[in-house]
């Protein structure tokens, strides 16, 4: 009895523990965290997202939104600009892209093993995953040029490839969804991702495995079904206004890249859920309430036995808790979109299968994971990003100076409170509208009668408001770490 | 004098008055922010007992612009950092220290702790004008 509960308030300890940031991480970003939302732009956003979206609605109904992929303009056709799509300038950027791919490896292995002194973690980190997020929903899929596993892939076989094995269908996305899930462990959960030579060992695992199914399928169909960022950075690009390929760089409205002709199949609608829980799931570890959650399963009595068998055996309570909710909440947020997709299905007269019904409509969700992401991440991005600048002159941390940047001090005023609470509201607004707007003019192409989309969309809605309800609830929190 | 003249003294006394007025204010416009920010000086006293702030909340709220002063008393010796202001101050018991800075940045920021205490103690929140 009393090994007991001296275990348990060891392990309530420990809980209370982990709970907190790495010291030397949190040390090395000047941490400065957004200001909770305050009350009436938390209100008034959601009044204006509920507003405008019975405005969309009018509007689509008369418009049909036909033809809003045609309005588009390829700017290298404007005197000047050509240049920029030939095959020079293309694979100068290539090259300088497998260059920084190179860096990145060479730090991770040899540089210092400290994640501030060593360009690997921030570059990957801040500027990358975050920065690579922003531009591909904002500019496009710029990943599609840059992606230096496809570039080396390509220029590393020359051609010379085997034939590839035909790519069987039942496997779809699921090896992209797989492997999200392993990197948003990574990012979210695991606490070691910041260590430079972890890092470098993992982008070298996920080089392997990611040549490998291209050696195996073919390097376009792999891109398509099983590189990871791929898939996430082309379904943000999709938002963006812009769209580059072939030496054409269009310049379209934005989300329409959103609006598809054939339903996404089950597993791509699995990885679109997937991220935008993953997305959400982040701001969430960062509320109190989730504090609160996790303090209750502390000392649940109910959970007790088996809390204490599973660290006698030696798991980290605190990764597994989290690790269970990073599997719960896609599932959940999965449950719900079924279930919501009947609803539309059988508003919109039953002709059209559920299955159909999710695969046409779940794109129209990704507006608002983007604007949270945005909202989420600026300062971050900001702040954060800066550290990039004194790491240019020394890369490995050697003490080099090579740009005579090495002692740069990050300025945390670099993005007013103030402006980050408009940007993120106006953010917040601005997805849902898109959002609705995407789901109207689908529903209008998908179902025969414009009653039967009207009536289709009114799941859709309760669906949409109550997502960024979420968001702007997350937003409206204090952060604690 | 002419009835020109006239309107050129009573111009000439205007004048005075308008500058006199447009300096009083100008003075008072510099003046202005260095008499509030002595006034707008906000202080708190924290005590770190077990680890732990006795604070009732887990956060202390101040306006951009205000000097603030956190006075820390401890019952063991405590490491403090104040992050995106980077304050570091060193409490020890029954030698108790304080951290002063005027608080330019808007955001919330939180105060950790190596010793003692672990982690974040508290949070500074600076909110905007």
């Amino acid at each position: 009895m009393e090994q007991r509960r001296t275990r348990l308030a060891g392990f309530a300890v420990a809980l209370a523990l982990a709970s907190l940031p790495t010291p030397a991480w949190a040390h090395a970003f000047g941490a400065r965290y957004d200001l909770p939302l305050p009350l009436w732009l938390y209100l008034g956003g959601a009044g204006a997202a509920v507003a405008l979206s019975f405005a969309v609605m009018a509007v689509v109904l008369k418009d049909r939104g036909a033809g809003a992929e045609e309005v588009r303009f390829d700017l290298l056709t404007l005197p000047g600009l050509g240049w920029l799509g030939g095959l020079a300038v293309l694979n100068i950027v290539r090259g300088l892209s497998l260059a920084v791919f190179a860096l990145l490896l060479a730090a991770g292995f040899f540089g210092h093993p400290n994640p501030f002194k060593n360009i690997a973690p921030t570059f990957v980190w801040v500027v990358w995953w975050v920065g690579m997020a922003f531009v591909s929903a904002l500019a496009g899929n710029l990943w599609d040029l840059l992606n230096p596993w496809k570039i080396a892939f390509t220029w590393g076989t020359r051609g010379a490839v085997p034939a590839p094995h035909p790519y069987p269908a039942w496997l779809g996305r699921w090896p992209a969804v797989v492997l999200f899930l392993i990197f948003a462990w990574t990012e979210l959960i695991s606490e070691q991702a910041e260590q430079p030579r972890l890092l470098a060992i993992l982008i070298l695992a996920y080089s392997t495995v990611t040549w490998a199914g291209m050696a195996r399928y073919g390097r376009d169909t792999w891109l398509e079904h099983g590189e990871v960022f791929s898939v996430v950075f082309g379904l943000l690009a999709r938002f963006a206004p812009s769209h580059g390929e072939a030496g054409e760089w269009w310049i379209r409205l934005p989300a329409v890249g959103l609006l598809c002709q054939h339903p996404v199949p089950v597993s791509g609608v699995c990885f679109v859920l997937l991220l935008l829980t993953s997305v959400t799931f982040d701001g969430i570890l960062e509320t109190p309430s989730w504090v609160d959650v996790r303090t209750w399963i502390a000392e649940s009595q109910a959970l007790r036995p088996a809390l204490l068998a599973l660290q006698d055996a030696g798991v980290n309570l605190i990764a597994l808790i989290k690790t269970a909710v990073l599997v719960v909440l896609p599932a959940i947020f999965i449950a719900v979109f079924v279930l919501i997709s009947k609803a539309i299905a059988w508003a919109g007269g039953g002709k059209v299968s559920t299955r159909e019904v999710a695969g046409y409509f779940v794109l129209s969700l990704v507006p608002i994971a983007i604007a949270y992401h945005l909202s989420h991440y600026l300062s971050y991005l900001l702040i954060a990003g800066q550290n990039i600048i004194p790491l240019l002159s020394d890369p490995f941390g050697l003490d080099w100076d090579l740009f005579g940047t090495a002692n740069y001090a990050v300025d945390i005023g670099v993005v007013n409170a103030k402006m980050v609470w408009y940007v993120a509201v106006t953010a917040i607004v601005t997805g849902h509208v898109l959002a609705v707007y995407i789901a109207h003019v689908m529903a209008v192409r998908v179902f025969a009668s414009r009653a039967q989309a009207l009536r289709s969309q009114i799941p859709m809605l309760i669906l949409m408001v109550g997502y960024t309800m979420i968001s702007l609830w997350i937003l409206s929190q204090p952060i604690v770490t | 004098m002419t009835r020109n003249d006239v309107p050129k003294a009573m111009s000439r006394r205007h004048g005075l008055r308008a500058m006199a007025i447009v300096a009083g204010c100008a003075a008072g416009w510099v003046l202005a922010p260095g008499l509030a920010g002595a006034e707008n000086r906000r202080t708190f006293g924290l005590e770190i007992r077990d680890g732990k702030v006795t604070a009732a909340e887990n956060t202390i709220r101040v306006t951009e612009g205000e000097e603030v002063q956190i006075d820390w008393t401890t019952d063991k010796a405590v490491q403090l950092h104040l992050h995106g202001y980077d304050i570091e101050a060193r409490a020890e018991p029954g030698r108790g220290v304080s951290m002063t800075f005027q608080a330019h940045t808007a955001g919330r920021f939180p105060i950790a702790a190596h010793g003692a205490a672990h982690g974040t103690v508290i949070y500074l929140e600076v909110y905007p004008r």
